[in-house]
């Protein structure tokens, strides 16, 4: 009841918003409150009766709040004038995701489903004057219709074959979630969206498609369950292991700040994808295993992983994508090879950034640790208790996350690393100041969630799914926050000669300045080197040539081969195709009558041979 | 747990907090006597921890907090991941169902702290030897979770440290043997890797272009460097201790024996870190992921033959 109240509040306060017309400040206060007392007024509710859904409906709330605190901030120089329609799309976006958890029918369903893409097409689109901001949005508007289609096939036709409506189901939802292949939107509509809005498409929204294969996979209506949930299991976990192994080989060597945590989203998704494809081949392996409790371990610690996941990255992802839009608020721009020095000039955004990275990187004691130690963990019950495919495929998991997560500590240090550490590399950087409070508010809020949820977790878990691992994580916890805040306290007898301040040793060099630094790109190449067969990093080389060097350069540039190997063929093709029918399209009324005659016609014998 | 073994174990960590230093003084020994000289005092490494003590800090006018807080806080992840293993052969008290998880990634959280530290410098040398840094770690991380996988299988549990306790070379079956001495080997090579001994890294080296750990610690001085120093050496107790767990059989544990074995084995492992280091020079860079995906790969052959030979699980 208290979510129908907080969807009409939201709806009600967009609505209102975009009536004020050009009194933006007035459209301001109307959609921000609005947003905020109504998702606030929606929290309660997930508390009072935990369901699947909620898991979904909490990102949605919880960022619905944050954005309600940041925007005001953020449009304020840039687009303020323009904000009625942006507190209307914003609602509309917030309402409509919600919709999409609550609406049990495929029809409504798909249109709050929609609505939903719809609505944050146009924000993406919101800085109307770039031209990159209007080639992401069509991006983005092209995919969303693209998994609208494959939905609506696959709603229409629930009895066709089996192999067919699962591949319809994975590629309709998975062109929101962003599975390999079906991603190359994310890397473009994040980096060209107002950040509240990155963070609550890529913690609150992106998820949203595991919650409709859940919902809406033939569970009750399919010939075999344990096959179609094996299937559906391989094809996650295959999905999942290449996600999260590709996206965060392809953040790498990004430059874009934004671009490179959009493909840490689709890491992120991977290892989702991984936790789900493991519980459903546990489920599936129920009946052919004989001891069937050591396989329900697997099941069920991948699946609680996965949720977890889910709102974890939420939280520290919305905090990310939200610092990564005071970075571009304070200094105007998100190439990380013109950065530098932020922490100095604006320490507490940087501070959050870094607690929120090492948090998605999940080192403890921050809170991604949690799920991505119980999806661990269950792959270690697969180990153990799986047998034959199952278990080699749990080794092949256990290896790509390890190696995952060591790629994202590589990626994460360079992104603070070249953004808020040593020297500013440019002028625009060099003259930053911090943010406004309140959008440091709600990075504060989102990294305090972030810890209250372990503590959450840890007094609720343990009764709910029998196992003392996360309890015990906790005390951990706690125990290493004490043992450093100790040690820190012994700082003081460290220092009691005193601390000086001098330059940085650069081998006897007294004037190191910021040309000398080891820039991002620089940082991660001996990474990308590595994993070059898959990146392709494309490289123009002049070396000087002469006995007296003249001129020199190297120019780098990594592009997503999957838009060039697979979609632009497949573009050509469809072109080529409907260039060869395209001689139907006559000009003539009478031909085209012609052609609903003969359609009308064909669809009456075959009614009839039915009939 | 009975209070005696609790006693036991408070004592190993209370003496691994104390005696890590000599591991690099036996090196040190080790090394000096292949080279024909005496070498420096076991000690050196408590000499020099004590002078830098005495001395004033001294911080780079472009760091932040984090160059300030890093090598105590890293310190604090080492201590807590140390908490976690048997020492001594005693099964830790702090132990649980999927400790080794945790374990690890303290490790993890406590690289990443020297890394952003070396970044806080803003010194070329300190964001090479990071990047060096954060490309072989994830490579070694690889090696351990797929050791894990394996001692997962053959022993059927996840705690750290019954799995390290049931573990070892035995003499009962060839391919139980030839699993634990695959892993062995596979972890000797990680810990090399992680401890930036030779033929990862050079800590002997003067010269900033060729180090990874020395170089993110350039800009650190005093009382800083001791801790740095002494966190080093704590590591590599650490990991010794690991692989001593790890490659002991069952049979050599139980009462002061196991305590007996457990010193010996750290020191054996020291030694024979100074024998490499005598025997070997430090390998180009690019050769390292080799050698890294080497040690998956013996992993991996080694799962083969567990899950060949030993059909999973043997207890």
């Amino acid at each position: 009841m208290l979510l129908y109240v907080a969807l009409m509040i939201i709806g009600v306060g967009g609505a209102l918003a975009l009536l004020c017309g050009k009194k933006h400040r007035v459209a301001t206060l109307v959609g921000a409150v609005s947003l905020f007392s109504g998702a606030a007024a929606g929290l309660p509710a997930m508390f009072m009766g935990m369901e699947f859904e909620s898991f979904f409906q909490i990102p949605v709330l919880i960022l619905g709040i944050a954005a309600a605190l940041y925007s005001p901030g953020y449009l304020a120089g840039h687009g303020s004038e323009r904000s009625n329609v942006y507190w209307f799309f914003l609602n509309l976006t917030v309402a409509s995701m919600l919709a999409v958890t609550v609406f049990e029918h495929w029809v409504p369903f798909l249109l709050a489903w929609e609505v939903m893409g719809l609505a944050s097409a146009v924000l993406v689109m919101f800085d109307r004057e770039s031209t990159a901001a209007r080639k992401a949005g069509w991006l983005y508007f092209a995919a969303c219709h693209a998994g609208a289609a494959l939905l609506i096939l696959y709603f229409m036709f629930p009895e066709c074959n089996v192999y067919l409506s699962l591949f319809l189901v994975l590629a309709g939802f998975g062109l929101k979630i962003g599975f390999p292949l079906l991603h190359i939107w994310l890397p473009e509509a994040h980096p060209a969206a107002p950040a509240p809005v990155s963070a609550l498409m890529s913690g609150a929204m992106i998820p949203l498609g595991f919650l409709g294969i859940f919902k809406f996979a033939h569970f009750d209506t399919c010939i075999c369950l344990e096959e179609y949930m094996a299937f559906l299991g391989w094809a996650l976990l295959i999905l999942g292991v290449a996600g999260a192994l590709g996206g965060i080989i392809f953040a790498l060597p990004q430059n874009n700040l934004k671009r490179l945590l959009a493909y840490s989203s689709i890491e992120n998704m991977g290892l989702i994808s991984i936790a789900f494809g493991l519980c459903f081949l546990g489920a599936a392996a129920y009946d052919i295993q004989e001891r069937v409790d050591d396989i329900s371990e697997m099941v069920l610690f991948s699946f609680v992983g996965g949720i977890i996941h889910i709102i974890n990255h939420a939280l520290l992802k919305g905090g990310l994508f939200l610092g990564a839009g005071s970075v571009l608020k304070m200094t105007h721009t998100l190439s990380m090879d013109k950065l530098g020095g932020l922490m100095r000039r604006a320490p507490q955004s940087g501070t959050l950034f870094t607690l929120n990275a090492a948090g998605l990187c999940g080192l403890p004691p921050f809170g991604g640790f949690i799920g991505e130690c119980l999806i661990y963990y269950a792959a270690f019950f697969g180990v153990m208790n799986g047998s034959g495919a199952l278990r080699s495929a749990a080794v092949a998991v256990l290896i790509v996350m390890a190696l995952t997560g060591g790629i994202a500590v590589a990626v994460y240090a360079k992104a603070i690393g070249a953004v808020f550490l040593g020297e500013p590399r440019s002028q625009q950087a060099a003259d930053a100041l911090e943010v406004k409070p309140l959008m440091l508010t709600a990075q504060y809020l989102l990294f305090g969630l972030s810890l209250l949820f372990i503590v959450i977790l840890a007094w609720t878990l343990p009764e709910d799914i029998d196992a003392p691992l996360v309890k015990n994580i906790a005390i951990l916890y706690a125990a290493v926050v004490v043992l450093i805040a100790i040690l820190l306290w012994a700082q003081r007898i460290l220092s009691r000669r005193g601390v000086r301040k001098s330059c940085t040793w650069d081998c006897g060099y007294a004037k190191p300045d910021a040309r000398m630094e080891y820039t991002g790109t620089a940082f991660t190449q001996p990474l990308s080197d590595l994993f070059d067969p898959v990146l392709k990093v494309e490289k123009k080389l002049i070396r000087p040539e002469t006995v007296f060097p003249e001129k020199a350069s190297l120019d780098e540039r990594v592009s997503d081969r999957s838009v060039k190997r697979f979609w632009q063929p497949l573009t050509e093709l469809a072109v080529m195709l409907a260039e060869k029918i395209h001689h139907l399209q006559s000009g003539n009324l009478h031909f085209y009558i012609l052609l609903i005659l003969l359609t009308l016609a064909g669809m009456l014998i075959y009614a009839m041979m039915r009939g | 747990m009975e209070k005696c073994e609790m006693i036991r174990f408070i004592f190993c960590y209370a003496a691994a907090l104390v005696f890590c230093p000599l591991l690099a003084g036996i090196i040190n020994k080790v090394k000096a006597f292949f080279a024909g000289r005496c070498g420096v005092s076991i000690f050196q490494l408590y000499f020099d921890i004590f002078k830098l003590l005495k001395k004033e800090r001294v911080h780079s006018a472009t760091s932040n907090w984090i160059l300030a807080i890093s090598p105590l806080a890293q310190l604090g992840f080492i201590m807590a991941a140390l908490a976690l293993l048997p020492l001594g052969l005693n099964i830790s008290p702090l132990g649980f169902s999927g400790d080794a998880v945790l374990l690890f990634y303290f490790l993890g959280m406590a690289r990443f702290l020297t890394v952003l530290a070396a970044l806080d410098t803003g010194s070329s040398f300190e964001g090479m030897g990071a990047s060096r840094e954060v490309q072989f770690s994830a490579l070694a991380e690889a090696a351990v979770f797929a050791l894990l996988a394996l001692l997962a299988i053959h022993t059927g549990t996840l705690e750290t440290g019954v799995m390290l306790q049931c573990a070892g070379i035995g003499i009962s079956a060839w391919h139980t043997a030839a699993v634990m001495v695959l892993a062995g080997l596979a972890f000797f090579v990680v810990l090399l890797c992680e401890n930036c001994r030779v033929p990862f890294d050079d800590p002997e080296t003067h010269l900033e272009l060729t180090m990874i750990h020395e170089a993110m610690v350039l800009d650190y001085g005093g009382p800083d460097l001791a801790v740095i120093f002494y966190g080093a050496a704590l590591k590599l107790w650490l990991f010794a201790s690991f692989l001593v767990a790890l490659v002991l059989p069952e049979s050599c544990f139980a009462g002061m024996v196991g305590i007996c074995c457990y010193f010996g084995g750290v020191a054996v492992t020291a030694v024979l870190i100074g024998i490499i280091e005598s025997i070997m020079a430090r390998s180009r860079f690019l050769k390292l992921p080799q050698l890294l995906t080497g040690a998956t790969v013996l992993v991996v052959l080694a799962l083969i033959i567990q899950i060949f030979f030993n059909g999973g699980v043997i207890k």
